[in-house]
């Protein structure tokens, strides 16, 4: 079988962070290639790369019968048969679905103007239905459902007859019948065309049903490659992680303390529905769930930055408005925002200032104003806590790579001391290493006393760090699991065996 | 309430037009001559120069830009072209006119699109610094006189009509023929927004920039096209109106920027990009050509005038913010 795509030594930086070094992989007409690796480790800046979206600082990237390339001309990799559906759709919301379906098949074939209209809906007609939608060519983007706009992404990758099928992250928003109507389309392809495909997951199981062969990065080089069938679930993490997953466990749940937080029937319009949980004081709770199951909403709600519609928040037996996050503030609760970039950082600003910010108030004088130098000592002393790198605190927060920024938006909450701490993915986008630092960081202070609630989809990571996970779907509590008895499987079970249901 | 909601959000023609039903049952109610020919034809006649010039803005707008400096764009090329045809002494066709007020315009354009689509600058304080360039260049260098002997076949262009009727008292009501070149360029402009690929990309670069981009999408050469065409219109705009004014004046024009943009925005077009079409415009600009001519005449004060022009333009700036308010509930999600 010979080679459709061949990927040698590629490598790109940014801003002094090695997203991808010296990658080299293959994919084989007709087969479908798994790139898997954890958040951050360069999978997404691979695909742009292949995409011709980003270009590449060494390497190139060929198609068979194609020269190597390494710039920017997504054009270019289409007309030489390479389709990208991206992680984030990169549909036009106030178009319609057949003309999402159009721009980059005339881009491809460059058909006079006047048979495009109506060109675009027939192809946009026929790709719907290969797909066994019946999604109308005419319906405006922004009115669908998630899934919907999903198949419109994929009916325009397969309008272009590509050769190769790029696909980040493709299954992440579908439930469990959608997942499997796409893993049939893509085996249909696959064996009737000869198409090949590259998918780019997290979801290990999806990974070994469909894989004729994997590639694994890890921190921007491939750790390990091979035929799927050389691959188990736990050969997969380890090689994803570096290390043995069920390694690290937190210490054994504190017990027979009052509860510090106590949540009850806490509702918010849309998203969360009738939640009631308590966690004890250095307890640490992961709240787990696919996309949309109301994971993020859930811990945004708890520390006021969304409304809750109904039901209450309780720390210490202090009962919390609902909506203000000044209050949440004063009650001791710390949220650190998944995405750190634009969430939790000031960029442009010191890392000092950072860090300081959240205790602002605290060390100001009557008259509202800062005494400096005790806000940086305090600054000062939580970043060497938690061992930000950096050459002088007065550089910028952007001047940081990401597991570093990832400390610093840590460092500028615990500051205040918190009694609740509550973390949105803390390990998105965070190298392996920083990532392990994190994790030891939450389990100290949970042994401080801290009560920990740590939203994320990371299985992993959730059972390396909490005592409990709750699991959410469709905005409900489903499950109430220990982790001690827990395995990667049975957690993806329960959190995925209800997405199916809505 | 939410089904009103929906209705006012699917076509914001109809918000438009129920306010302008509005205004006419109020204004003949306080002076039924209002409903005359004369007055209307006038109205008409005043929406002429701000409608040419809100088809530039709204194909801006639909990019995903904004375009502040087309007033000074109008009367720029319109006062070159005056003195440019003076100087020659000219008496051709009226139509060299508007092509030479059109290429200087377009060139104009051009420099705007240069800074906002090759250099990625912001494109409200690129043509804010444009606006006041261009009005700074003609004043210094080409004048500021008011030139009131027009090329010899622009007069008869300033007095011919598409319309006219007789009136009770013996005048004549008449509509001016700068109407029709009004409708013909919003015809022309509706055609290429909708039938043409470059009509499409705009509106796929106003909606997503990122995916137009990905999707090979010719982002910088759509966006340069944008600019030069909406400086050609103002060009054109600026020669119909010292037509209508039957001078060149240095100082006309300037200063209706913000009724122009708000007949877009009332039209439905949205500052964030991707939304609006002509027949929204359309409307918008009468809209604004009414309350701009009528207030007057139906014994309001003109104080009152921008007034309503300020909230017509938050509403128009509300509606698509109630429609991301009223479609943000997940429906997969439980109530």
């Amino acid at each position: 079988m010979s080679a459709v795509l061949t990927v040698t030594e590629v490598s790109r930086s940014f801003g002094g962070v090695q997203a991808l070094q010296a990658v080299s992989l293959a994919v084989d007409q007709g087969a479908v290639h798994c790139l898997v690796g954890e958040n951050g480790s360069g999978k997404s800046t691979l695909t742009k790369i292949i995409a011709g979206v980003l270009s590449a600082d060494a390497g190139t990237v060929a198609m068979a019968g194609h020269e190597p390339r390494s710039g920017v001309n997504p054009a270019l990799a289409i007309r030489e048969g390479i389709s990208t559906i991206y992680q984030d759709l990169a549909l036009f919301p106030n178009l319609t679905v057949a003309e999402n379906i159009a721009p980059g098949e005339r881009s491809a074939s460059l058909k006079p103007h006047w048979q495009w209209r109506s060109s675009a809906k027939s192809a946009a007609a026929d790709a719907l239905e290969e797909l066994g939608s019946a999604i109308s060519p005419t319906t405006v983007v922004e009115r669908l459902p998630t899934a919907e706009r999903q198949l419109v992404a994929i009916a325009r990758a397969m309008t272009h007859r590509p050769r190769m099928i790029l696909m980040d992250e493709p299954t992440a928003a579908l439930t469990h019948q959608e997942i499997d109507r796409l893993l049939a389309l893509v085996g249909r392809l696959r064996d009737e065309h000869s198409m090949s495909f590259m998918f780019i997951s997290h979801k290990l199981n999806e990974v070994l049903e469909l894989a004729d062969s994997v590639t694994v990065l890890r921190n921007g080089v491939v750790a390990s490659e091979g035929p799927a069938a050389d691959y188990t679930i736990e050969r997969l993490s380890n090689d994803m992680t570096g290390r043995k997953i069920s390694s690290a466990r937190p210490t054994k749940a504190p017990s027979g303390r009052e509860p510090r937080l106590t949540v009850t029937g806490l509702c918010v319009k849309g998203a969360v529905g009738d939640v009631s949980f308590e966690a004890a004081e250095g307890e640490v709770i992961g709240i787990g769930g696919l996309l949309g199951s109301g994971r993020t909403e859930l811990a945004l709600c708890l520390c006021g930055l969304l409304k809750s519609s109904a039901g209450s928040v309780e720390i210490d037996g202090v009962a919390l408005r609902p909506g203000h996050f000044q209050d949440a503030i004063e009650c001791g609760i710390a949220y650190v925002p998944e995405d750190r970039l634009t969430e939790g950082l000031f960029l442009d600003r010191s890392i000092r200032d950072n860090a300081a910010a959240a205790v602002a108030s605290a060390h100001s004088s009557r008259l509202g104003v800062l005494d400096r130098s005790a806000l940086h000592a305090t600054a000062e002393k939580w970043l060497g806590q938690l061992r930000v790198k950096s050459a002088d605190s007065n550089d910028a927060v952007n001047t940081l790579s990401g597991g570093n920024q990832q400390r610093v938006v840590l460092s500028k909450w615990l500051a205040n001391r918190p009694r609740l701490l509550i973390l949105n993915g803390p390990t998105v986008g965070v190298d392996v290493g920083s990532r392990h630092d994190i994790h030891e960081t939450i389990r100290r202070l949970a042994k401080d006393g801290t009560t920990v609630i740590v939203a994320s989809d990371d299985l992993p990571e959730l059972l390396a760090v909490t005592h409990r996970v709750l699991v959410l779907s469709s905005g409900r509590l489903r499950h109430d699991l220990h982790t001690s008895d827990l395995t990667v499987q049975a957690l993806w079970e329960a959190i995925s065996a209800d997405g199916a249901r809505s | 309430m939410k089904r009103t909601l929906a209705f006012i959000q699917d076509a914001p023609s109809s918000f438009v037009l129920v306010s302008i039903g509005a205004l006419y049952v109020a204004f003949i109610a306080r002076n039924p001559a209002f409903i005359k020919l004369p007055h209307q034809f006038a109205i008409l006649r005043s929406g002429i120069v701000i409608g040419i010039m809100a088809l530039g803005l709204l194909l801006v707008l639909i990019s995903g830009g904004i375009d502040v400096s087309f007033t000074a764009v109008a009367v720029l090329s319109m006062y070159s072209t005056v003195q440019i045809l003076n100087g020659v002494n000219y008496g051709g066709p009226i139509v060299v006119a508007f092509l030479i007020a059109a290429a200087i315009g377009g060139l104009l354009g051009l420099l705007n699109g240069a800074l906002i689509s090759l250099l990625r600058l912001p494109t409200l304080i690129v043509t804010l610094g444009t606006l006041t360039m261009f009005r700074g260049f003609m004043l210094f260098f080409i004048g500021t006189d008011r030139i009131r002997e027009l090329p010899a076949q622009m007069k008869p262009f300033a007095r011919s009509t598409i319309l006219s009727v007789a009136t009770p008292n013996g005048g004549k009501a008449s509509l001016h023929v700068g109407f029709l070149l009004l409708v013909g360029l919003a015809l022309a402009v509706a055609a290429v927004l909708r039938w043409t690929p470059f009509g499409r990309a705009i509106y796929a670069i106003g909606g997503n920039r990122q995916a137009a981009e990905r999707a090979g999408l010719p982002i910088r050469r759509v966006e340069l096209g944008v600019y030069v065409l909406a400086g050609a219109i103002a060009g054109v705009a600026g020669v119909v109106d010292a037509a209508l004014i039957r001078a060149a004046d240095p100082f006309t024009i300037v200063g209706t920027e913000l009724d122009v943009l708000a007949a877009v925005v009332i039209g439905g077009a949205a500052i964030t990009g991707g939304r609006g079409g002509v027949l929204g415009t359309f409307l918008g600009v009468i809209l604004i050509a009414l309350v701009d001519s009528s207030l007057v005449l139906a014994g309001i004060p003109t104080e009152w005038q921008r007034l309503f022009v300020g909230l017509f333009i938050l509403a128009g700036v509300m509606l698509p913010a109630l429609r991301t308010w009223n479609t943000r509930t997940d429906p997969r999600t439980i109530e």
